[in-house]
């Protein structure tokens, strides 16, 4: 059974210009994405920031009204909902934000903030408040003391759990992680992601999760898909896409990794300068990769490549998916000849 | 002191009554402009005088106090009310209802305050203090609700507030429980502020024969009395007058006050800040010869941050380094382990609460905590250089990126703003970026994170700085971004001989782009060698876990070469 499927997703905003503020455009931050993640599994979705993927959850999240194509989160549509409709999806439906954007209110005690999503759906939870409280709280390995506390008064990797454990009071069923770790240090990375993990598997959640760092989504998905500039440009099960990625993009961000292992790869790595963006038409037709890639042909101009099927379980939107897919299993190197 | 006044004052008003030894209103003609009791003339039951009707100027001053507190404290609560609640409104929910209140509120701005005094002043019969305070309430509610609304924009776009969404909270529920426990503090001072200069008001329509109606008594209406009789009994003027003074004086004291202790975040730092000031301990083997010192040597730095009551917290205690010309160092460490204060240390701009207890800090042999705060800022941009994390805001948003680089290259160089200019862009070059003279127009907030960062960098080095402190420089980059970065940078210092201190809580990053490492813990190195060794035979446990850490989320995939490495296009 399917928990989250969208249906070729597109999101346009205005643009305004000139004192007037009157429309002169469009920016297209979601392209026609489209992705089923089954109810208990996790989808990683990884990109840059600015390639759609926060506009993409926002969506999901019913907070962004989006131009075309379909949503069904928790077996609702979000945009179809209002009213007390409305408040009973969202229980269903919860994000564990990133925290220091600001995702916990600064004048709350960590045990009000806690209480607050029963209180707002007027909800007496089984065993009072209190003990309710304190189990959410040793759910995230956090105690009555840190009830206590303000959430200036934590630590990040705290706050982080506060944030989950928000989240986790409504008993939701697709849970969407926005960069959950990216601000915490690398070691406390890992405890949050087991926390996470051991959460999904307790209570069987779903989960959409968000991240710039392809590291740290592998380590958490089973299936994920890569964004770049709106578009779905590979998707597929994550170890296959770490070790042979199946589009220029994917292997531009796994060179970009740094490792304790890689002997000092990135420093002989070549980057070329950073592409001008394309704007107006040039963003509309043809593949938006391809000022970036270093196997970009007259083709990637004249043509858009859609995401089809390149090998068994593997999708990518690239006309020379097949090349960069075998290139990686020969470990050669293919971009001489274009 | 701002608080004892206002207590002060409020105390004379609510007291009047029993405070004042004469009453305000009984006249005796025959006591009039008696001078203050101190003064030739002057009667001893009447302390500050009396003025043209034989009553006392003291006891009129503190049932003035009640009147002008009164109308003060009732229009500041009402303005602040409704302008609060327009500003909530009209930045929470923007759109028409935004538009609709902003420009009554200009409007209101625009249209003269006295004229508006008149106006509600001439249709009412009588000038009670009920009729000042509405006055009163209706100019100033449009500064409230124009500081709130700022406020409230900048809120409602934080992350929290899409959370409250997503639980499922109301409009309303968001507003008042997330929102305005945000922006109160800021409401809070603006209203004290407010007092004070509604208190001005009071006086000055009082004094324009737009006050209070007698017998009522506020400082406004006392001071247009004492203006009649200027010639023969200055002490009905002055007194008056210095009350309006310290009362305004002593309520701003406490918004300033306020405003500190209001924000739960500021509270250690600001206390701190006043009790300790920076005191450096001289301790430095000087006068070594230059020529064979080392770039920058660090020795037995101890820094301590006080804490209210508590024992000081160490965050570096006993931490020793050198850098050599043309070396990159890396500080690896997870947050609170000391690698950043160590590294402000270095360049002089630890917090002013911080004390640094103990230790030497060397550039080229020369000891940097004997120097004045002159001779550091010359040693600071022309020998050191620093790049923060956060670029965003360590760009003064109001110049052009280009005018930012010429300032810093003339402040070191001495060289015209032509040449500066073409210096300016030959270090945007420099540092990859395409169209240098485009990004050179452009203030800092048109051009991306990773743009930013670059134009840090490109500072940091226009004064070709012997030695860079680069505090965690990519961690807010996308990694495609950070890659690039430090590719580049690590480029330039190859080319320009620069030691380089890289800090980072990512190992991964240290082992690719460093020679020597430390590891902090709790403001203690725990290991120390050359990176290559470190990472592949590491020998303290909390290395290891470190290590740990990064192999786990780079997975078991390592034994098997993951990507290859293609040959630029």
């Amino acid at each position: 059974m399917s928990m989250l499927r969208l249906e070729n997703v597109v999101k346009d905003y205005p643009l305004r210009s000139g004192v007037f503020g009157g429309t002169s455009g469009v920016l297209r931050a979601v392209d026609g994405v489209s992705l089923d993640i089954a109810a208990g599994s996790t989808f990683g979705l990884v990109g840059e920031s600015g390639c759609g993927k926060s506009t993409l959850s926002r969506m999901v999240l019913g907070l962004e009204r989006r131009t075309a194509g379909r949503i069904d989160a928790a077996g609702r549509d979000p945009q179809e909902l209002k009213g007390a409709s409305l408040k009973a999806w969202r229980r269903d439906v919860q994000i564990i934000a990133q925290d220091p954007a600001g995702a916990l209110p600064a004048r709350m005690r960590v045990r009000r903030l806690l209480e607050e999503p029963w209180r707002i759906h007027r909800i007496e939870p089984p065993h009072g408040r209190p003990i309710q409280v304190a189990q959410l709280l040793s759910q995230v390995g956090l105690t009555e003391r840190h009830g206590r506390a303000f959430p200036h008064q934590l630590s990040g990797g705290q706050r982080q759990r506060v944030v989950i454990a928000r989240a986790l009071a409504l008993e939701p069923r697709l849970v969407v992680c926005d960069e959950p770790v990216s601000a915490l240090d690398v070691s406390v990375q890992a405890q949050v992601l087991d926390l996470l993990r051991r959460l999904q598997s307790e209570y069987g959640l779903t989960y959409l999760f968000i991240s710039h760092d392809l590291r740290v989504v592998r380590s958490m998905a089973a299936e994920i898909g890569v964004m770049f500039s709106g578009l779905l440009v590979e998707r597929g099960p994550a170890d296959a896409v770490y070790r042979r990625p199946a589009h220029p993009y994917t292997r531009e961000l796994l060179n970009a990794m740094p490792s304790i292992d890689g002997g000092r790869r990135l420093r002989s790595v070549a980057f070329g300068p950073p592409a001008a963006t394309l704007d107006g038409d040039a963003r509309r037709t043809g593949c938006p990769y391809r000022l970036r890639c270093p196997l970009a042909i007259d083709r990637c101009v004249a043509e858009r490549p859609p995401l089809r099927q390149v090998a068994p379980t593997r999708f990518s939107a690239c006309h020379r998916a097949e090349e960069v897919l075998s290139a990686t299993r020969t470990s050669q190197s293919i971009g001489d000849h274009k | 002191m701002g608080l004892l006044l206002v207590l002060i004052l409020a105390a004379c008003a609510l007291f009047a009554d029993w405070i004042a030894p004469h009453n305000p209103t009984r006249m005796a003609p025959a006591l009039k402009y008696l001078p203050p009791s101190w003064l030739e003339g002057g009667d001893p039951r009447f302390f500050l005088g009396t003025d043209q009707l034989g009553r006392d100027v003291l006891s009129r001053l503190i049932h003035g106090a009640r009147t002008s507190l009164f109308i003060g404290v009732t229009a500041v609560t009402l303005a602040t009310l409704f302008g609060v609640t327009m500003g909530l409104v009209a930045g929470y929910f923007r759109g028409w209802v935004d538009v609709i209140i902003t420009r009554l509120a200009d409007v209101q701005l625009a249209f003269p305050f006295i004229l508006l005094a008149l106006a509600i002043l001439s249709v009412t019969e009588s000038k009670t203090a009920l009729t000042i305070i509405v006055v009163l309430a209706v100019a100033d509610w449009v500064i409230h609700a124009r500081v709130i609304r700022g406020r409230v924009l900048v809120e409602r776009e934080k992350e929290y507030v899409q959370s409250a969404r997503t639980l499922g909270a109301s409009h309303w529920r968001i507003l008042f429980l997330y929102v305005l426990p945000a922006v109160l503090p800021t409401a809070i001072v603006i209203a004290l502020i407010e007092l004070a200069v509604l208190m001005l008001v009071e006086s000055v329509l009082s004094f324009i024969g737009l006050g209070i109606d007698p017998p009522a008594i506020s400082w406004g209406t006392a001071l247009a009395d004492g203006r009649r009789s200027i010639a023969n009994a200055w002490w009905m003027l002055v007194f008056p007058g210095m009350a309006i003074f310290l009362a305004v004086l002593s309520i701003n004291l406490l918004a300033d006050g306020l405003a500190d202790v209001l924000d739960p975040r500021l509270k250690l730092t600001g206390l701190a800040r006043r009790i300790i000031r920076r005191r450096p301990v001289r301790t430095a083997s000087a006068g070594r010869e230059a020529a064979n010192a080392p770039l920058l040597a660090v020795e037995d730095l101890h820094v301590e941050f006080p804490t209210d009551g508590g024992p000081a917290v160490k965050a570096v205690d006993g931490v020793s380094f050198t850098v050599e010309p043309g070396t990159r160092l890396g500080i690896v460490g997870e947050s609170g382990s000391g690698k950043s204060v160590t590294a402000m240390a270095a360049m002089g701009l630890l917090d002013p609460a911080a004390r640094i207890t103990n230790g030497s800090i060397a550039y080229k042999g020369r000891e940097l905590l004997a120097l004045s705060e002159t001779e550091l800022n010359r040693v600071r941009g022309s020998g050191m250089a620093m790049i923060f994390q956060d670029a965003s805001t360590a760009l003064n948003p109001v110049f052009r990126i280009g005018w930012q680089i010429e300032e810093a290259i003339m402040l070191h160089q001495p060289v015209g703003r032509a040449e500066a200019r073409r210096l300016a862009l030959e270090k945007l070059r420099m540092v990859n970026i395409a169209e240098p003279e485009r990004v050179a127009r452009s203030y800092p907030f048109e051009v991306s994170g990773g743009m930013q960062q670059r134009v840090m960098i490109a500072i940091a080095l226009s004064c070709r700085p012997d030695l860079l402190i680069a505090d965690e420089p990519t961690t807010a980059l996308d990694v495609t971004t950070q890659a690039q970065i430090l590719r580049e940078l690590d480029a330039l210092i190859t080319k320009l001989g620069t030691g380089i201190i890289l800090i980072s809580h990512d190992l991964g990053l240290i082992a690719e782009f460093t020679d020597y490492v430390l590891v902090m813990r709790d403001g203690r190195v725990v290991e120390a060698g050359p990176t290559a060794e470190v990472v592949s035979a590491p020998r303290h446990e909390y290395t290891q876990m470190l290590l740990a850490a990064v192999r786990a989320l780079d997975g078991a995939v390592q034994e098997e070469e993951p990507v290859l490495v293609h040959a630029a296009p």
